[in-house]
């Protein structure tokens, strides 16, 4: 029965984390095209992107936010572990699960935080295109704090088990 | 209040809290304890670290690297380094020096250097019977340079959070550099006379020449990447951009050597480089707010101000001081931390924020390559299999290199300034 649902489980993360990536990979991918848009436009077309480098600034932060994602599923966040790797095996363990419910309280904040400014943005609109609101913008940090806490979840009860 | 937020990151990044993390839960907890702010700031300040243009130079010049390691252009870029100096005694020893110099006017990263050229060239020098710890240190620092020469992604950090230009900034790297890579490869000879290390093949003009025909596409990139942006046609953003687009049409359409699988990893390695520097820079952000509010950097300038008002002793103790975080501290957190306490210091004390910029650099490089923290010593160690201890040790005369060129940089500011002052003015 329990095995069945960490099967389950497990398909389901392996189907996020495979989603996760195939998005992240397209915002990169978007971000060298707009940049390349904008240059073309500017030299060739002779006529500016008024939106080019608002929208690539947006896209930085949305790269920045769910690559943070898939950087966490990759448990390459960068810190300093020359401390923690001289500690005896059940400190380091102890300090790893303190370090994760760090790392949640963070997350669990954004979440909520974010939310209350993507609430609050609701009637601002980007600069250059009044059409798009600033609150779609923003919902990429408690999007992507709900997101991560779900992962970190995950690598905590790893730990625990473990 | 500073004091306990200071000591909060301190402490939770000793137990490895990611720095990123730290920082924004230091900020969170002084936050919800005043009760005065609401922490809605927080993901504002975030957004707004994040959101800036010259830092989009950051992923495109991390994906450009990616591309040309997979596309078969480190390989041949060491193979005309080999025949331009490999009939030095010592001479792949000076090949792979030569080849760091060249890939540093594509590359931004002195780790992907370390990966590019080291993979290559590491297991060629053990084969000739270099000693493989001496190997590993050699590489390990020559790959620095791809910092200290432009593009350079640790400049683009300094350069978005001190104000000023990224370009200026970038060719304020070429002297150093070149002075740098030329000094180790005098050491490499000298070590090379006492051990009997061996020579390459005897020099040919006309190798040099086919050398230079086979990498011919390759030259094209720093004319791209270099040219765009020193002849004032784009930006530091968009000549990483064009960076990519070439890299991309050289690997796919001219080498034919990569494949959509290969594409597909390197993108998302790019995606989980880019992204955890970004979260520092962000994170930083959200730091930077609350220090600026508590005006910290202003009562530490203050305080340094209080002591010694000499420019020299300043940057002497600013050098020290940066050193000292370098070997702690990776060295995007160590900008994007330090950077904003100490530059009103340096303001009032009428440094060139420019001149600084090469400083910290510098700084930096140093502190890639010093223990603990040591993102560029530890993947040469990686790559060769070499304990991180011996390969220190090997890599100390080349350390002792760039100390010399930090301090010329520092005391002699022509050396760095000369190339900006001719091209851009004052």
């Amino acid at each position: 029965m329990s095995g069945a649902r960490t099967a389950w489980l497990s398909r389901v993360s392996e189907w996020l984390v495979r989603a996760l990536e195939a998005y992240t990979a397209v915002l990169m991918l978007m971000l060298a095209v707009i940049v390349l848009l904008g240059v073309w436009f500017r030299y060739v077309v002779q006529r500016a992107l008024p939106w080019y480098d608002e929208f690539a600034e947006f896209l930085l932060v949305w790269l920045t936010f769910y690559g943070s994602a898939l950087a966490a599923h990759r448990g390459a966040h960068i810190g300093f572990e020359t401390l923690t790797d001289s500690l005896p095996p059940a400190a380091r363990r102890a300090a790893a699960i303190f370090a994760e419910g760090v790392v949640l309280f963070v997350l669990i904040a954004l979440w909520r935080y974010g939310w209350t400014l993507a609430q609050a943005a609701s009637f601002d609109t980007a600069l250059s295109i009044r059409a798009v609101r600033l609150s779609w913008i923003y919902s990429a940090i408690p999007l992507s704090a709900g997101l991560m806490v779900l992962i970190e979840l995950r690598r905590l009860a790893a730990l625990v088990r473990r | 209040m500073s004091g306990v937020v200071i000591g909060l990151i301190v402490a939770l990044s000793a137990l490895r809290v990611p720095i990123g993390f730290a920082l924004v839960a230091a900020v969170l907890v002084a936050l919800l304890a005043g009760g005065g702010t609401t922490p809605a700031v927080i993901p504002l300040h975030l957004f707004s670290g994040a959101a800036k243009f010259p830092l989009l130079a950051i992923p495109l010049f991390i994906l450009a690297g990616g591309i040309m390691s997979s596309a078969g252009i480190s390989l041949r870029i060491i193979n005309m380094a080999s025949t331009l100096v490999g009939h030095i005694r010592g001479g792949l020893g000076m090949v792979n020096v030569a080849s760091s110099m060249f890939f540093a006017e594509i590359s931004g990263s002195a780790v992907a250097d370390v990966a590019a050229i080291g993979s290559i060239i590491m297991p060629a020098m053990v084969q000739k019977g270099y000693p493989p710890a001496f190997t590993a240190g050699l590489t390990s620092v020559a790959a620095s340079l791809a910092i200290i020469i432009p593009p350079s992604i640790p400049m683009i950090l300094y350069a978005v959070i001190a104000g000023t230009s990224v370009t200026r900034l970038f060719l304020t790297g070429f002297a150093p550099g070149i002075i740098g890579g030329l000094l180790m490869m005098v050491v490499v000879y000298y070590k090379a006379r006492r051990l009997g290390f061996p020579v390459e093949r005897a020099f040919a003009a006309r190798r040099v020449v086919t050398g230079i025909r086979d990498a011919g596409w390759t030259l094209l990139l720093p004319v791209i990447i270099l040219g765009g942006m020193f002849g004032g046609i784009v930006t530091a953003t968009e000549a990483a951009g064009l960076a990519v687009l070439a890299a991309f049409i050289i690997g796919t359409f001219v080498y034919r050597e990569m494949d959509f699988r290969q594409l597909r990893a390197l993108t998302l390695d790019g995606v989980v480089q880019t992204a955890t520097v970004m979260l520092i820079v962000a994170a930083s952000a959200v730091l930077g707010w609350y220090l600026t509010n508590e005006q910290v950097p202003q009562r530490f300038a203050a305080a340094v101000l209080g002591l010694t008002s000499n420019p020299t002793i300043v940057l002497l103790l600013l050098n020290l001081f940066l050193l000292v975080a370098g070997m702690f501290l990776h060295s995007a957190a160590a900008i994007l931390l330090i950077v904003p306490m100490v530059m009103p210091l340096v303001r009032q004390l009428g440094i060139d924020a420019t001149h600084f910029g090469i400083i910290v650099t510098l700084n930096l490089a140093i502190g890639q390559q010093t223990p603990p923290v040591a993102s560029v010593l530890l993947t040469a160690c990686a790559i060769a299999k070499q304990p991180v201890g011996a390969v220190f040790r090997e890599a100390i005369p080349f350390i002792v290199v760039l100390l010399i060129v930090l301090a010329l940089v520092t005391y002699v500011p022509i050396i760095p300034l000369f190339l900006p002052n001719l091209l851009q003015g004052r």
